[in-house]
């Protein structure tokens, strides 16, 4: 698929391949002319005038589907066509195969208001949940740094994006549009959602003069959809919204949609029912053929049945939930941006998380600048300053807290004193950036700062005392151990080296980093959020445990989890991962709560370790080095200030920094699946149960049980009676255990549960075939002086209620493992709902509607029996629930 | 009423009632059995063809985990 995409980019599917080709050619001096812009770029009204020509840096494809094609959208699953087929037969057959005087249309307007009640509720869900999360999204701002002329170096919002517009990327950025390098410093990009390669590809701001008509292969272009993984650039943009390749790719491509393993689970059980019901209309309508001979009463009754074995609630149900939950995460400002990300929210059992940004407030304070010795040293915060000031990439939260600290004199006269010559920018693997200044003598000066140990290792002198000396292993450990008490205060500790007249180049690179002077340190504090420790705590009483994965030190990682309630028994730091196999390290992530000091492949590997061993996880990033972990994730979470990237890769994003939050979704998610496990298993067990009691009315009663539209209208009443499931309660010990998929729970929740009904099914035959019929009807069926007519419309107004109130009653009896209505109470809209189904269905025979139905009216003694017999329902159904609960441990 | 014409119905719907209900309470002896220790399956045809047997030796069966556990020697200081 992805080589198709490349193809497609070569054979000019971009709408500006030829320009984007020639961009990549010629000098950039030449473009910005073509563009007739700057290196300072438009201003702001120019840029206006630009966007109004070349409208808004969007996707098409973007845009919301239009109303009717989500409304037919709603009715597209496969138990509405079958409905939609079995009205088709029944119109055939009922009304356009009859003469004018006996066309019947009831079944085909039942089986319709079926069809239209699942699926227009379907669809005013669909839109609810659409509505809040698109309302959420607009308050999740995609941003870029552009040249604005006088305005200098401004932020904006990517959909401001123009051609021409000069853009300045970092490592974290998500890159705008397609767009021509400038320069570029150590640039690495990946471009695997253009190309499926995951190795990042570096870049390069030279023309090429090689001919290539595969545009993703040119190294001095970047493109929408991909993202900096380090290094830093400057780029004039060519082509935006549409024209990009991105965009020509999502027009002429449809991306295969990845299922979940929810998704999988409820299609196969969809088409497990389908088949069941294709086996049993066969059946029923043979038996019923051979034993009473009416072969057209049998094909009627057949079609009634496949109608009633087919749920199709399920699709609504579904929706319904999901989206229900959707809106409830909305209200908390929590946006969910794939609707079955809130039943995965509620199936994770390991909630892995970054540490800065996530469970810290994100707001890094520098705390102290001191020399070797641990004495606050001024000297040390100006290296600092010139380091944070000069590096382009201005988004690290460590510049910044240095930046905030220096933002007054004498730090500020600093930028008069020296310019930039060069910088070589951060990245993972190093851990540490440095910048090339010179002051006005002359004299040049790399400033690096850095991890402690990366540090340690490009250094061979320090200042000690006030002299230079050479780093031994005796300074060494003296900075260790400063080091570690700063740390064991929960500080981030930097360390800031410099060398003066590094080798006269224009171009630095990291090699240049080596024979550097320590001069000092530098120690941050970044508090944890006031919520995350009550939010650790209530994941772990709702069975979540929580491990923090952070490419910080273990000493800082460490305070911050005992801080937030995080017990660090055992702890992994990057490298023992590195040397363990794949066998080595999923025993190991079972027994860590903190890993420390970890690249973001490492991140990665110990998520897929944890899902490989069976966990559901969950990964709650804000950083590009999370980037990689939440794609390997079940449930990718993310804070409103996150980088792009991680937003990008986001399942969940919070918008507020309250933790708590993460319980509210985690509860709310395994209502949400609790709901629609709920309608599924009861459903299963019902039909399952229905089976046996229809094949054995066709096989021993001499008539047939329940008229055709009496089947379909039974159905109709119990259908409505299921609309209200997404809204009823869930008990707290449901909510208490992780809730995942699990294909045959249902399979044997169908097999315990369903005959129950059966036998009251049968036992209702019993007494309306050998005692009610015959005192009404004049003696036994078949005897002489017993009304034949009247013995069968008894019997099968009886078996209607009896039907109907036992799957509406079980509905109640089975949504709880606790005794109903006592010790566990339905939401009122359940009660509501299933009390007047109950009304409604039992008072239908005695009105002039259930004469149209064939029903007749029914002598009270029957309700002598019925109480009776439900009594006896509810106690064999919680009997079995109870062996159930006993054999597996839990009901739904 | 049952009377001639309808022996059949009576047969068909009383013997399968029956046999639905032995199946449903079957699982009570073999739940019991499977807490015990034993295979559901086996325990559940068995008390499926012999219910009342079942259930009787249901009562008598002891905790094959817990007795197993009981038997293992003490471990520890002297």
């Amino acid at each position: 698929m992805k080589k198709k995409n490349v193809q497609n980019i070569s054979s000019s599917v971009s709408p500006v391949a030829d320009k984007l080709i020639r961009a990549s050619q010629i000098e950039t001096d030449e473009l910005l002319r073509e563009f007739n812009t700057t290196l300072d770029g438009y201003d702001e009204e120019t840029a206006e005038e630009l966007r109004d020509k070349y409208g808004r840096n969007e996707i098409s494809r973007e845009k919301p589907k239009p109303l009717y094609k989500r409304l037919i959208g709603s009715f597209l699953d496969p138990f509405t066509l079958i409905l939609f087929f079995l009205v088709a037969i029944s119109f055939i057959t009922d009304v356009a195969m009859q003469a004018p005087g006996e066309r019947d249309p009831s079944t085909v307007i039942i089986i319709l208001t079926m069809v239209l009640t699942s699926g227009m509720l379907r669809f005013i869900q669909e839109t609810r949940s659409n509505n809040a999360v698109e309302k959420l999204k607009t308050m999740v701002n995609t941003t870029v740094t552009v040249a604005r002329g006088k305005d200098g170096k401004k932020e904006i919002s990517t959909w401001e994006v123009v051609p021409g517009d000069i853009i300045f990327l970092a490592a974290g950025d998500m890159i705008p549009a397609d767009a021509r390098i400038i320069t570029c410093k150590d640039l690495f990009i990946n471009q695997s959602s253009l190309t499926g390669e995951s190795e990042p590809v570096e870049k390069i701001s030279s023309p090429i003069t090689q001919q290539s008509k595969d545009i993703l292969a040119l190294p001095n272009l970047v493109f929408m959809g991909s993202d900096v993984v380090s290094g830093s650039a400057t780029c004039i943009v060519i082509a935006t919204g549409d024209y990009t390749c991105f965009g020509s790719m999502t027009k002429g491509i449809s991306e295969p949609k990845v299922m979940t393993s929810f998704e999988k689970g409820v299609n196969s059980v969809s088409w497990v029912l389908i088949r069941f019901m294709m086996l049993m209309v066969p059946i029923v309508f043979f038996i019923n053929g051979f034993t009473k001979g009416n072969w057209f009463q049998a094909f009627l009754f057949a079609l009634s049945v496949a109608v009633g074995l087919t749920p199709e609630m399920l699709p609504m149900i579904v929706t319904t939930n999901l989206a229900k939950g959707a809106v409830t995460m909305a209200k908390k400002k929590t946006i969910v941006k794939r609707l079955n990300a809130i039943q995965n929210f509620g199936a994770i059992d390991v909630l892995c998380t970054d540490k800065t940004g996530t469970i810290t407030q994100n707001k890094i304070v520098l705390e102290h600048y001191l020399d070797i010795h641990g004495n606050e040293d001024e000297r040390v915060l100006r290296h600092a300053f010139l380091n944070s000031y000069y590096q382009t990439g201005l988004k690290n939260l460590l510049d910044l807290a240095i930046l905030n600290h220096a933002k007054s004199e004498p730090y500020l006269s600093l930028e008069e004193k020296y310019v930039k010559v060069d910088e070589i920018p951060f990245d993972f693997n190093r851990r540490r950036m440095s910048v090339v200044i010179r002051d006005q003598d002359g004299k040049t000066q790399l400033i690096t700062k850095g991890a402690i140990e990366e540090m340690l290792s490009i250094c061979s002198h320090a200042e000690y005392n006030g002299a230079v000396v050479e780093l031994d292993d005796d300074i060494r450990k003296e900075i260790l151990e400063i080091v570690n008490k700063l740390s064991s205060q929960g500080m981030r500790v930097l360390a800031v080296a410099q060398k003066n007249n590094p080798p006269a180049e224009t171009v630095f690179s990291v090699k240049d980093e080596s024979d550097m002077v320590l001069i000092g340190y530098l120690a941050f504090l970044d508090p944890p959020k006031e919520s995350a420790a009550a939010a650790i705590k209530a994941l772990k009483e709702y069975g979540v445990s929580v491990k923090v994965l952070t490419g910080d030190t273990d000493s800082v990682a460490s305070f911050v989890c005992n801080q937030v309630g995080i017990e660090v028994d055992n702890m992994l730091l990057g490298y023992q991962i590195d040397e363990m196999n794949d066998d080595q390290l999923s025993v190991a992530v079972e027994k860590v709560s903190l890993f420390a000091k970890l690249s973001p492949q490492q991140k990665a590997r110990v998520v897929r370790a944890l899902r490989n061993n069976g966990h559901v996880v969950g990964y709650m990033g804000d950083g590009i080095n999370d980037a990689a972990a939440m794609h390997e994730a079940d449930v990718a979470i993310s804070v409103d200030t996150a980088v792009d990237v991680a937003k990008e890769s986001a399942d969940i994003i919070l918008l507020e920094k309250d933790l708590t939050v993460l319980e509210q979704g985690v509860v709310e998610g395994r209502k949400t699946f609790g709901n629609i496990m709920k309608y599924i298993k009861i459903t299963t067990s019902s039909n399952f149960g229905n089976m046996f009691s229809v094949v054995t009315a066709s096989a021993f009663l001499p008539f047939l049980p329940m008229h055709p539209i009496q089947i379909l209208f039974l159905n109709l009443i119990y259908d409505i009676s299921c609309v209200a499931i997404p809204w009823d309660n869930m008990d707290e010990e449901y909510l208490k255990v992780p809730r995942k998929w699990d294909a045959s729970s249902i399979v044997k929740f169908m097999i315990w549960i369903g005959p129950t009904s059966s036998v009251f099914d049968i036992a209702t035959y019993i007494a309306l075939f050998f005692v009610i019929c015959p005192i009404i009807a004049g003696g036994a069926f078949g005897a002489p002086g017993s009304n034949v007519a009247i013995f069968s419309a008894l019997f099968n107004s009886g078996w209607f209620i009896e039907s109907l109130w036992t799957q509406v009653l079980i509905i109640h009896t089975l949504r709880t493992a606790k005794i109903p209505f006592i010790q566990s109470r339905p939401a009122w809209p359940l009660l509501l709902v299933t009390s007047m189904a109950i009304v409604a269905g039992t008072v239908i025979p005695y009105t002039p509607f259930g004469k149209l139905l064939k029903m007749s009216s029914i002598p009270s003694m029957y309700y002598i029996w019925l109480v009776f017999a439900i009594l006896l329902y509810m106690l064999l159904a919680t009997f079995m629930k109870t062996m159930y609960r006993r054999r597996y441990g839990e009901l739904l | 009423m049952i009377i001639g014409t309808n022996y059949r119905t009576a047969i068909g719907l009383f013997g399968t009632l029956i046999i639905m209900l032995i199946g449903l309470f079957s699982t009570y002896p073999a739940v019991r059995a499977y807490e015990s220790g034993k295979n559901f399956a086996k325990w559940y045809i068995f008390s499926f063809l012999l219910f009342p047997v079942a259930l009787i030796a249901s009562f008598f069966l002891q905790d094959a985990r817990n007795k197993s556990n009981q038997e293992k020697p003490e471990t520890g200081s002297q």
